[in-house]
């Protein structure tokens, strides 16, 4: 099942910062240094977020999960758009322009 | 008043002036030439601090300073006037060098309910040893300013930055304190910055363990008799007893900010870190790579990771990276710890 999100492009907004750090435990942390607001995130939603680099498409990142989770394709595809769509509502990842 | 120790506090040393009237042998500021921000731009950081400790539900502790900030008491009253009325800031204090402290703005002080303390620097417990420090003449302004403040009742300490040249004085400073009537002195290692700072002031590790040793036998002594109170709640002092001592709030609940608003970790530690008008500090509080290498325990050199003590010690980071040129270095001046050479990296 295809997406109209398939083709599209995003990167991180420049207002969040994505951090990873060994401490006690693993610690997956989003920031938005615009607000202050500190969101405390999984490891697949930290390494499904480091994906998107502004230039893998939506499909892209797809296929990069694919190589890390073995978990049904359409489950996963699912959940990634769910989650691209809340992040974009969020205004945590921000489409790119694509110049074909 | 909230207790300083409560997390939830978060402290903030801020440097608004960097115009000094002494110059001081062994200050960690080299230059002293730059215009202080107007007003406005002084607001502003008022505005990003009290924002920021608002989005973070963190109660502010603010140091006023500078270079001298009695040099300019119009903007230091109007620091004054800002944080007593901010619901944010519960606690303020003014770092000062004394000497300019008059009657004239003593009175205009004491309206300010949070302005908790003053802290006069003292490097000797005498004219002679402060002097040859700090220039002629500044030892008696500063006690002078000290005995003013004392009468017209404020809470005031003395800083006592130890090394090399002044360790005869640090019990006399102790009395010196007592005699004053002052109610709180620290006693501080001094970070030396440079080769020439090293040899004219580094203390080896046995020569501090030594004078710690004769300040905490003092301290217990004094204090069971007087109002005077010795803080040692910085690092080292956990091992010449393990109740006191503590870690460094660097990279955890503290920050300083310079004159011209860069951020450091600590006043004392070097390394800017971005600049408050120009980043905020959301930006640099979450990004900054040197504050996520301090906040890991895990990344401590040497033997202070190992430490037993780390809890309540864990080395002060701006020695190790003044004299090793690695803020995570076991602390050079640790007498614990086996000896590292010591480069220094300026």
């Amino acid at each position: 099942m295809s997406s109209d999100l398939d083709d599209k492009v995003f990167a991180l907004s420049d207002n969040f910062s994505l951090f990873k750090g060994n401490f006690k435990e693993k610690r997956f942390q989003l920031f938005n240094i615009e607000c202050g607001s500190i969101y405390k995130l999984n490891e697949v939603s930290y390494d499904i977020l480091s994906l998107f680099d502004g230039e893998k498409s939506v499909q892209g990142v797809l296929n990069e999960l694919k190589k890390l989770y073995n978990v049904d394709h359409e489950e996963l595809q699912n959940d990634l758009y769910k989650l691209v769509r809340e992040w974009v509502k969020k205004q945590i990842l921000i489409e790119k322009e694509v110049i074909r | 008043m909230q207790n300083p120790l409560d997390k939830k506090s978060f402290y903030i040393q801020w440097h608004f002036i960097e115009r000094c009237n002494l110059r001081c042998r062994h200050c960690y500021q080299k230059n002293f030439e730059f215009r202080e921000f107007e007003e406005s731009k002084l607001l502003r950081i008022t505005d990003i601090l009290e924002h920021t400790l608002k989005k973070w539900e963190k109660s502010g502790r603010i140091s006023l300073t500078g270079g001298e900030p009695l040099l300019r008491k119009d903007l230091l009253l109007k620091l004054l006037q800002f944080f007593e009325t901010s619901d944010v800031f519960y606690w303020i204090s003014i770092l000062t060098n004394g000497t300019l402290v008059d009657k004239s703005i003593a009175d205009q002080m004491k309206g300010f309910s949070k302005l908790q303390e003053i802290q006069v620097s003292l490097d000797g417990a005498c004219a002679v040893s402060h002097d040859r420090l700090r220039g002629k003449g500044s030892f008696d302004k500063a006690v002078e300013g000290l005995k003013l403040l004392k009468r017209e009742g404020f809470n005031i300490s003395i800083m006592f930055t130890l090394h090399k040249q002044n360790r005869e004085e640090a019990l006399k400073i102790i009395q010196l304190a007592e005699d004053l009537g002052v109610d709180f002195l620290t006693i501080e290692r001094m970070v030396p910055f440079g080769q020439e700072d090293i040899k004219n002031f580094y203390l080896e590790p046995n020569e501090l363990k030594e004078i710690y040793e004769a300040v905490y036998r003092k301290k217990v002594e004094i204090e069971k008799k007087g109002r005077l109170k010795i803080r040692v709640s910085r690092p080292l002092w956990g091992l010449i007893e393990k109740n006191i001592g503590g870690f460094c709030p660097a990279g955890f609940s503290s920050l300083a900010v310079l004159h011209d608003g860069t951020v450091l970790p600590c006043r004392r530690l070097e390394i800017p870190i971005g600049n408050i008008l120009d980043d905020g500090l959301f930006k640099i509080w979450y990004t900054s790579e040197v504050l996520w290498k301090l906040r890991n325990k895990n990344l401590l050199g040497g033997k202070c990771r190992t430490c037993e003590m780390l809890g309540n010690c864990g080395g002060c980071r701006a020695i190790a990276h003044a004299l090793i040129n690695d803020f995570n270095a076991q602390d050079p001046q640790c007498w614990k710890a086996d000896k590292q050479p010591t480069g220094g990296n300026r």
